[in-house]
């Protein structure tokens, strides 16, 4: 009797083991099966059904009430849009999702790293399939085949923001230093790095204030340049020049003593609140970074014409991915989340600039703003977008770029010969090209 | 012979409790253990990045790992931090262990749970905070420093100090853990050992390493291997400690290199291959271990 | 007795100098919590606790959805310890009182499959989680954790010495079959070694970063661990909410640790007493 019913007990635990597991199995075959069909022809949902699609994006891809509107605008869509971690995480979550067939999320944001997303164009549904030649001239060309393949056939993605590089800098600080400190004249007297440099090295040594950090400036330069890493056959550049150029600048403004030691992230931020930094080189989002790490110095901060040209720091797509049941209602909600207007309302909440040059003359574009002392920063935004440089990327970029800055962080911290270092970075990079 | 299997057979039969009891385990480890793991070896073979077609390429990649130098750095860091944390932590556990278990110690409940804390926190939170300690320009630790007059310390400015970081993490998380366990063993040794050492008069020393240590011995390699285990995958305190693109110096781990080959870089199939050669390692330091502190008579 | 007194008090130095060490982070970490950014990173730092507590608190919950993933994770973190201690004090009492045809040889394997680097797989694992259709669920969660080897491993050192054979002789002999021998003899006596495995296996499902960060696709479904890093990653500038954040993701599994301790503990004591 009492053996049975242990029996009984144990067993039926684990058969609800088992059984939860055929029948996730079984949930998931009659899932996939239906939904074959329907990824190569688009369909639309059903009369009376809901068009279920899921948004994947990250904390600043694109403005959550935009989103909301989304989700008004259309009633017989029920739009699950899911906030992920940002960076590499990200990134790294939609290559496994990828990786495992893609019946995840229906739409993803992408940032800059959209261009490696072209080798598996086949993942995503081609936007030009659903019309999207349309609304191409509405955004900066560059930025729009960012997101195409080469043979300008497939469209993966439609561009969301363009993140153009200015400097932000310390009004008050270069004005004590007695540097040029209106975003007119800095664009007007500090062109070259060499300008920049000179300058960072007066304002560090009047206030103590410093410019970013090597790796900072190093990542500038290479940014603002129109080669990268790799060319368009995937051969390996990096011994050009072009690289050992941005090398040496960051080597040099380094040695000059004006850049900001390497620490922590919350380090740096503690050091742009209590003057420690004075200016750095980064993309338009880096304003949200900056009201949230340095309340204190609010009305202080300008924005200015970068030294050596705006470069190419990224801003984010939204791409639909081949495994949706439905890519003509993913297609149109992207299509109105990156309208013009939708767009200028992330300018206007978190400093997002718009793709979409259109917007750019709006008279609320030019709002001024009180944490950079009332300047019309979009004005500068505006005009760096126009003359961002676009370079080729590779999946390889990453490899190379860790391998450099290894090597430059050990050029700061460790005060390793740079010569040595570069010469170790290279190494490295060649050692790993031939696996 | 066929008298043999067939009584063996009768044993299994007559044993069905028995394997149903501890088949729970084994059935999940079938499917999310051991086929993940056979589909990691097929992965090593080949060139994969996650996406794309899979391309055979042989042991090239095991090649590549024993002779590439970041890798070699990587076990180099692994073990080092691995024994600054780690031969600290069990000889202090045993120490307190030790010391809260003597007869004349009150308020043990009081020591236990206060040495047990830091075990609460999750990895993840204790990176945060002690990276705060330590900051290059600021925290608690250099504010010390400076207070007893030496110089300012930039933590994160060299492999040896980074390395400590993360050695006292682990040291401060795991103190009271293996404490706790050592105390347990403690509590199983019959005190007329200790009453007849302190009738010979017995130092508290020698009362510690002639009975202590011995009759601990077990619980003992049991803690070693576990944190020999543990420590040789060491991965959440430098991948959240790093707060820039690349980890700080001396501070990639076996597991962490792995990590950011498969997910940073996306080499899937070298990655699979980092995780046998880090498996083999810790196979050789277990067996290692076992026989240094293999109990003396095997029970 | 003197020197007894001495030797009591250097004892209790000692021991005290550890529990500073031990408590200290906790401090500072409710120091920083306290205060604003900026005053985190003053130097000298602030040492005392500051006013800001709730502003911080409520820049967690403007961050992220804290109360749902409390829940989350206290949810999942209750499904796998009950599951988990059912299994392992089962399969542990098995390898400690049985000997069997493999039993040897199946201790052994258990043995080795914890030596194998639990993260090595992740890749594998998350494709088998997405052929079952578990992806974003907590069963992706839950399943693959229903038992472990450490477990096994920990109740069978704690059966062996604490369960005597006189003892299982005796309900053999009341007519007990192998499960109410497991159920009735073995359970009560396994119990304090099951506190100690429960709150391990608890805390373990709570801190867990790596696995959940994976499986987990929907925000709503995230656990504390994940949202933790979720927001260091997000808002890097807001030192102080993050080590708010911190604070309320480590302050319930205190505070549990707190309430079942001295059961926790009395129950090892107990343990020791009758083995």
């Amino acid at each position: 009797m009492n053996k049975k019913v242990s029996y009984l007990i144990v067993l039926t635990m684990m058969m609800a083991l088992i059984l939860s597991a055929c029948g996730g199995g079984k949930k998931n075959d009659e899932a996939s099966g239906s939904s074959e069909p329907s990824a190569s022809a688009s369909q639309s949902a059903p009369a009376g059904e809901k068009a279920k699609l899921t948004l994947w994006y990250w904390n600043g891809a694109i403005s959550d009430s935009s989103i909301e509107a989304a989700k008004a605008k259309f009633p017989n869509i029920e739009l699950k849009a899911e906030k992920l971690p940002p960076g590499d995480e990200y990134k790294t979550k939609l290559k496994t999702t990828l990786a495992g067939g893609g019946d995840g999320p229906d739409i993803v944001a992408m940032d800059s790293w959209v261009t490696e997303m072209l080798e598996y164009s086949d993942k995503f549904v081609n936007l030009y399939d659903q019309g999207a030649s349309e609304i191409k001239d509405q955004y900066l060309e560059w930025k729009w085949n960012m997101a195409a393949t080469p043979d300008k056939k497939t469209l993966i993605a439609l561009p969301i923001d363009v993140a153009p590089v200015v400097m932000f800098y310390r009004e008050d600080l270069f004005k004590q230093a007695g540097v040029p400190s209106t975003p007119e004249e800095i664009k007007a007297k500090v062109k070259t790095w060499d300008d920049y440099i000179a300058l960072a090295k007066t304002v560090k040594e009047k206030t103590k204030g410093s410019m970013g950090t090597i790796v900072d400036i190093y990542r500038n330069v290479i940014n603002q340049l129109p080669k990268r890493y790799f060319d368009e056959n995937g051969n390996f550049i990096g011994e050009d020049g072009h690289v050992k150029q941005a090398w040496d600048t960051a080597v040099k403004a380094y040695q000059s003593g004006a850049t900001f030691g390497m620490s922590s992230s919350s380090e740096a931020n503690a050091a742009l609140n209590n003057g420690s930094i004075a200016s750095t080189i980064g993309a338009s989002w880096v304003k949200g970074d900056l009201i949230a790490a340095a309340p204190d110095t609010a009305g202080k901060w300008r924005i200015a014409y970068p030294a050596g040209g705006v470069g190419n720091q990224g801003g984010s797509f939204f791409g639909v991915l081949k495994s949706t049941k439905y890519p003509k209602e993913a297609y149109e909600v992207i299509k109105f989340l990156v309208s013009p207007d939708n767009l200028k309302k992330a300018f206007l909440e978190f400093g997002n600039y718009p793709s979409t040059p259109s917007v750019y003359g709006d008279a609320d574009m030019k709002q001024p703003d009180a944490f950079f002392g009332n300047q019309a920063i979009g004005e500068v935004f505006g005009e760096a977008a126009k003359d961002v440089v676009v370079s080729h990327s590779d999946p390889r970029d990453g490899m190379v770029e860790d391998a450099i800055i290894q090597e430059l962080t050990l050029v700061d911290t460790n005060k390793k010969d740079p010569e040595k270092a570069w010469k170790d970075a290279l190494e490295n990079v060649k050692r790993n090209l031939q696996r | 012979m066929g008298t043999k299997v067939r009584h063996t057979w009768r044993e299994v039969i007559r044993s069905r409790t028995q394997y149903l009891f501890i088949s729970p385990f084994y059935i999940l480890f079938l499917v999310f253990g051991l086929f993940p793991i056979l589909f990691s070896a097929y992965l090593a073979l080949n060139k994969w990045d996650g996406i794309g077609e899979m391309k055979y390429v042989g042991f090239r990649q095991f090649q590549f790992i024993i002779t590439d130098p970041e890798f070699l750095d990587a076990v180099k860091n692994t073990f080092i931090i691995w024994a600054m944390a780690n031969i600290p932590l069990l000889c202090c556990a045993l120490v307190v262990a030790f010391l809260i278990n003597s007869a004349m110690v009150r308020f043990k409940d009081f020591y236990r749970i206060a040495y047990y804390l830091p075990n609460v926190t999750a990895m993840v939170a204790v990176v945060i905070i002690f990276q705060s300690f330590f900051g290059n320009h600021y925290g608690f630790a250099n504010y010390i420093l400076q207070k007893i007059g030496l110089h300012e310390v930039a933590w994160f400015n060299s492999a040896l100090t980074v390395q400590m970081i993360i050695a006292s993490m682990i040291f401060w998380r795991y103190l009271g853990y293996n404490m706790v366990i050592y105390l347990a063993g403690l509590q199983k040794i019959p005190s007329d050992l200790y009453e007849a050492a302190n009738l010979d008069g017995a130092t508290m020393w020698q009362t510690f390493t002639r009975i202590t240590v011995p009759m601990l011995r077990p619980i003992i390699l049991f803690t070693v291997m576990m944190s020999t285990i543990g420590g040789l995958q060491i991965f959440t305190e430098p991948q959240v400690l790093a707060t820039l693109q690349t980890p700080y110096q001396g501070s990639i781990t076996i597991l962490l290199y792995m990590y950011r080959e498969a997910f940073k870089f996306n080499n899937f199939g070298y990655a699979a291959a980092v995780s046998w050669v880090m498996f083999a390692i810790i196979m050789v330091v277990s067996f290692l271990n076992w026989r240094i502190f293999k109990p003396s008579d095997d029970r | 007795m003197r020197s007894e007194t001495w030797k009591k008090v250097t004892i209790h130095l000692i021991l005290l100098i550890g529990v500073a060490v031990s408590v200290f982070p906790f401090y500072w970490l409710f120091v920083m919590s306290t205060n604003t950014t900026s005053a985190v990173f003053a130097f000298p730092p602030k040492l005392v606790p500051g006013n800001q507590f709730w502003t911080n608190v409520r820049s967690v919950w403007e961050a992220v959805d804290f109360t749902q993933a409390f829940l989350n994770t206290v949810f999942v973190a209750v499904v796998i310890t009950f599951f988990r201690l059912f299994f392992e004090s089962l399969a542990g009492f098995t390898f400690a009182k049985y000997k069997f045809p493999g039993s040897k040889v199946l201790f052994f394997l258990l043995l080795a499959t914890m030596m194998i680097p639990g993260q090595l797989s992740l890749v594998p694992q998350f494709m088998i989680m997405k052929t079952l259709g578990w992806l974003g669920d907590f069963k992706a969660l839950i399943v693959p954790s229903l038992a472990n080897a450490f477990g096994i491993f920990w109740i069978r050192q704690f059966a062996q010495d604490a369960i005597h054979d006189d003892l299982m002789d005796a309900g053999r002999i009341d007519g007990c079959n192998n499960f109410r021998l497991y159920f009735n003899v073995a359970l009560p006596i396994l119990r304090p070694g099951l506190a100690f495995l429960g709150i391990t296996a608890f805390m373990g499902v709570w801190e867990d970063y790596m696995w959940p960060l994976v499986v987990l696709t929907d925000s709503s479904k995230f656990t504390l661990m994940v949202t933790l890093a979720q927001m260091k990653t997000s808002h890097t500038a807001n030192y102080a909410m993050i080590m708010t954040g911190t604070l309320l993701a480590t302050l319930p599994l205190i505070v549990f640790f707190l309430f079942v301790s001295r059961q926790f503990i009395a129950g090892l004591a107990d343990g020791a007493v009758k083995s």
